[in-house]
């Protein structure tokens, strides 16, 4: 369903080519795939290139080489719910800009829209006039799951989207993104620094380090056998019970 | 008997009917870490903010007693307060970013508050001492905020809590914004920190996992009620209240098989 092919992205600084010290190689040659159906949980620590992964799969930056193949449509979910919603748009708006673009009738949003707030446990009727502000974190990020999954994509890129809740609402939004997931046949691509969540939610797992992929594996692999001294350090890092 | 360094009796604070904090009571004993647990709007940073006598403008405290070191400090004029809040009892506050003056380097805004508490003698060698203690290089005290890392940036706010050497730290969630990786350094920085001082601190979290690496006690908080409240082996070994049990359970941990993350449920 998803293909990334030896992605590479650069950013230079001062607006010339090679600055002093050179580019910034915030992807440098990252390849793996995913079936559709699947998560693949893209891990790694803050500055390791991974939210850049995120925006190169989904179209909002350009490779500077390597490639993207797509079997399907896609859509993304941000980390904050807070700035990634639109505080001056009702939810209604918000869940409903997509369809509204492409030139679908007023009440086949409608219909679509109370549709998808249910698959997010919202209820219509209690949201559709509010703003996000009205909302908990958690109702936040439930709407802008709706508002990815609107369109039924076939694939949703999600970074770090529990990374800023209580670990009480985060066990109920990984909950619902599997169930999702199931009811929708979507293809997740799940970026996170915690190694727990990634665990609950992939299926394989790829940890990234300086914009480079060190080690790709199953889940069960990853957490019974890391090959990888970084993965094992990741590991080790881990608050336990 | 350990001594008690700081006793909340009867705390209630509301705004306007709705009780924020509803009857709070516990102690918090010297050189103990005591960890203040719940979700968010549990009441949890508001009780810190209570003990420092900063609550928003539009809440009203409606009964409570706050014993620092023998003293009640809500009694106290507002002179007396500034000298303990900052000095005598410090806070880190959740949002290092928003803590820091984003316009004055962190060095400087460390000199301040030593300024302000301690006076000029010895500036320079505090300001060092301070940050050898977290581990930050020297070379971050002319940096801006913006120009240190989320995990450095909690470092220096560490720093800047610790430069009066109070008797009270109140950390509000201090690697929340932090990747968990870097959450285990801060959390063993503090930990060794407080051992070296034999500091008191009050460690407020939503997150058991974090509280088992730290705490000695811990007291659960919901809707700004007391549920649950004991050493830290007897709330993870035996959890009484429900609300405890789903707290702890909800947590993904590795080697999880489970396909389903327990909730917690609003209803207890």
């Amino acid at each position: 369903m998803l293909k990334v092919f030896d992605l590479k992205k650069y950013f230079y600084k001062h607006g010339a080519l090679f600055g002093p010290g050179g580019p910034v190689k915030a992807v440098d040659g990252v390849s793996f795939s995913i079936e559709k159906g699947k998560t693949f949980g893209l891990v790694g620590e803050s500055g390791c290139g991974k939210s850049t992964i995120a925006k190169l799969v989904v179209g909002i930056l350009k490779p500077d080489s390597g490639s993207v193949e797509l079997g399907g449509d896609r859509d993304i979910v941000f980390q904050d719910p807070c700035s990634s919603l639109n505080p001056r748009m009702s939810v209604k708006e918000i869940v409903g800009e997509s369809l509204f673009v492409r030139g679908m009738k007023k009440k086949d949003i409608r219909k679509t829209v109370n549709q998808t707030l249910h698959l997010v446990r919202l209820d219509p009727s209690a949201s559709l006039e509010k703003y996000p502000h009205q909302f908990s974190g958690g109702e936040r990020q439930r709407i802008a799951i709706a508002r990815a999954i609107v369109r039924r994509p076939e694939i949703v890129v999600l970074d770090e989207p529990v990374s800023s809740l209580d670990v009480s609402i985060q066990a109920s939004i990984l909950n619902l993104l599997k169930d999702i997931q199931e009811e929708l046949h979507l293809t997740y691509l799940f970026i996170s620094h915690d190694l727990r969540v990634v665990e609950f939610m992939a299926d394989t797992v790829g940890v990234m380090r300086d914009g480079k992929l060190v080690e790709i594996a199953s889940r069960e692999e990853i957490y019974s056998d890391p090959k990888s001294p970084y993965t094992r350090q990741l590991l080790a890092s881990i608050p336990e019970i | 008997m350990a001594e008690k360094i700081l006793e909340v009796k009867n705390l209630t604070v509301s705004f306007g009917e709705g009780r924020v904090i509803d009857n709070v009571n516990f102690t918090v004993e010297r050189g103990e870490v005591f960890a203040l647990v719940g979700e968010s709007g549990s009441g949890k940073t508001l009780t810190a903010l209570s003990i420092l006598d900063l609550l928003p403008p539009l809440s009203r405290r409606s009964s409570g007693k706050i014993i620092f070191e023998g003293k009640d400090i809500l009694s106290l004029g507002p002179l007396e307060k500034r000298k303990i809040r900052g000095s005598k009892i410090a806070m880190v506050f959740q949002e290092p970013f928003t803590a820091f003056n984003p316009v004055i380097r962190v060095g400087d805004q460390i000199r301040e508050t030593i300024l302000a508490h301690a006076g000029k003698e010895g500036m320079e060698a505090r300001v060092n001492a301070l940050f050898d203690v977290v581990k930050l290089s020297r070379d971050a005290i002319s940096k801006y905020p913006h120009e240190l890392s989320g995990g450095m940036r909690q470092r220096a706010m560490l720093a800047m809590a610790l430069s009066c050497e109070p008797s009270l730290l109140i950390l509000d969630e201090p690697t929340t914004a932090l990747d968990v990786s870097i959450q285990k350094h801060i959390l063993d920085l503090i930990k060794t920190i407080q051992r070296e001082r034999e500091l008191s601190i009050l460690f407020i979290t939503h997150d058991f996992s974090i509280v088992n690496m730290i705490a000695d006690t811990v007291c659960v908080m919901k809707k700004g009620k007391i549920v649950e409240k004991g050493g830290k082996k007897k709330i993870f070994n035996e959890p009484e209240h429900p609300y405890t049990k789903g707290l702890i359970a909800c947590i993904p941990r590795l080697g999880d098989k489970r396909k389903r993350l327990p909730m917690v449920r609003d209803s207890y």
